[in-house]
């Protein structure tokens, strides 16, 4: 089992236009993603009983102006189901600011079918 | 025989290596290369191939024989584009849904090339032919309900483990918050949580939940489907004088049910099919087919039996009558890189084929062992 961290941060601006966020769990394998900021789940439609996204997600998560100094915290757990191919992959996309963001993908080979891989992506927005 | 293959899972690593990738795929290389490429060379064993979801590459070796004294003489080479090079944009929504055209369009465009060199006996001049060619499901057909189910299950499980990672993310970061810590502190507290999390009794029994429904994963297709694949090949005299062999496109479409039977039917456009085996032809003539096939084995198991009848009808030339094609095809795989097929029946040209790789597989398996890895675009 491995972990695999992203940490980073994104500039936003004092307008109240909107920070979109998009994560992606690819190469066919599944995922939970988990969202929170300052350490409160972001509920948007689409999430299940625990406030967790299934695979993949795009959805606004604030203002620019309500985002300045907050913290974004973006755990996902990926499981590998594919045979063909041991990689994971998870792909965090932040737009709505100045620019958007260019992180690089997260990826780690998970050796058997259904080993799980722990993410974590912990995002500072300023300006 | 090694070298031979070797030269070529090496070239494929080199070639993916230098774009800076780590995703590894796995080759097997006896797998039936269902593939127009190899169709067109008439170096597949069965004439109506079974859809399936393509490997991101997979290699073929076939035809090796000679009582193990020569190296393999026909060669595939498939690879699907976006599973191979936009892998991490696929989703498992995207790989498990049938309903969305274009998505089936582009995880399925399989791009194949084959080789097979033919020795003239009474000349000794050896002539390579070259096909090329492509395959792409409009329809795929939907994963099983009983794999579906077991998803529900992962997702489940998956959730209830990354809600107790998140109660340990969410109550550092509140933590750090409250007592003012800077970035580099905040960070490490958070991590540790995390670790904490991952390493909770409840977790630990979930992690071993989901690994045993995710083992018992088979993601057999059931329902409609329907390929459509084309393409051309060269044969170069000599290996130096290249001239148009064949070319066509053609249509596959059937269902196949949970119990492993499948019913399917082709029809398919041939232009100069010189490799009928008749006579070489010096008009261009075109034959239209169109046959059925109906096959037992799960697509998962060892074991599959077929049956499939083809009628081509001729035009263009007055050579050649219309005649038929029919076969019987048995496959065992007895592990990875390790098939045993058998295949009997009549061809065009009337000649009863008998063939297969049981003496070929038995050297596979002493030559090359088990998977070959080859590393390649995410």
């Amino acid at each position: 089992m491995a972990n695999t961290n992203l940490i980073d941060s994104y500039q936003v601006d004092g307008s109240s236009n909107p920070v979109r966020l998009k994560v992606t769990v690819g190469n066919g394998q599944t995922g939970c993603i988990g969202v929170s900021i300052d350490g409160n789940d972001v509920i948007k439609p689409g999430a299940d009983a625990n406030n967790n996204y299934t695979d993949s997600f795009d959805f606004e998560i604030g203002s620019n102006q309500d985002l300045n100094s907050s913290l974004l915290t973006i755990p996902v757990v990926v499981t590998r189901v594919q045979t063909d191919t041991q990689t994971t992959t998870v792909i965090v996309e932040l737009t709505g600011g100045p620019t958007p963001s260019n992180y690089p993908p997260l990826t780690e080979n998970a050796t058997n079918v259904g080993d799980i891989i722990n993410y974590l992506c912990t995002i500072d927005f300023g300006n | 025989m090694s070298a031979a293959i070797a030269q070529t899972a090496d070239s494929a690593n080199n070639t993916l290596l230098n774009r800076g990738d780590t995703t590894q795929w796995k080759i097997n290389l006896l797998e039936e290369p269902n593939s127009p490429g190899a169709s067109l060379l008439g170096i597949s064993p069965s004439a109506v191939q079974r859809p399936s979801d393509p490997t991101a590459i997979m290699v073929s070796l076939l035809n090796s024989t000679d009582n193990l004294t020569t190296i393999p003489n026909s060669y595939a080479v498939d690879f699907v584009p976006q599973w191979l090079f936009w892998g991490k944009n696929v989703t498992y929504s995207d790989f498990a849904n049938d309903n969305n055209i274009w998505n089936n369009i582009k995880q399925t465009f399989d791009v194949s090339l084959a080789m097979r060199n033919l020795k003239d006996v009474n000349s000794n001049v050896v002539n390579t032919q070259l096909g090329a060619g492509f395959k792409v499901s409009i329809k795929r057909g939907s994963i099983s309900k009983k794999t579906q189910a077991a998803m529900a299950s992962i997702h489940t499980y998956q959730s209830n483990y990354l809600a107790l990672r998140k109660r340990y993310i969410n109550d550092a970061v509140k933590q750090a918050k409250a007592s003012g810590m800077n970035p580099d502190q905040r960070n490490q507290l958070i991590a540790a949580a995390d670790q904490k999390a991952q390493s909770d009794a409840k977790n630990l029994a979930l992690q071993d939940s989901i690994r045993k429904v995710a083992q018992g994963l088979d993601f057999t297709r059931e329902g409609f489907m329907m390929d459509l694949a084309g393409g051309f090949s060269y044969n170069f005299v000599s290996q130096t004088n290249g001239t148009l062999y064949n070319a066509g496109a053609w249509v596959t479409a059937g269902e196949q049910w949970a119990s492993g039977i499948d019913l399917l039917g082709v029809v398919r456009y041939l232009y100069d099919p010189q490799n009928t085996g008749v006579a070489l032809s010096t008009t261009n003539y075109h034959t239209i087919d169109a046959g059925a096939r109906i096959l037992y084995g799960p697509q998962t198991g060892k074991f599959s039996f077929g049956l499939e009848g083809i009628y081509r009808k001729v035009s263009g030339t007055t050579a050649l009558n219309s005649s038929y094609r029919y076969a019987l095809t048995t496959d065992y795989k007895v592990g990875t890189n390790q098939v045993l097929s058998f295949n009997i029946g009549r061809d065009f040209n009337g000649t009863i084929n008998k063939g297969g790789n049981l003496i070929a597989a038995l050297n596979f398996l002493i030559g090359f062992g088990s998977t070959r890895p080859v590393s390649g675009g995410k």
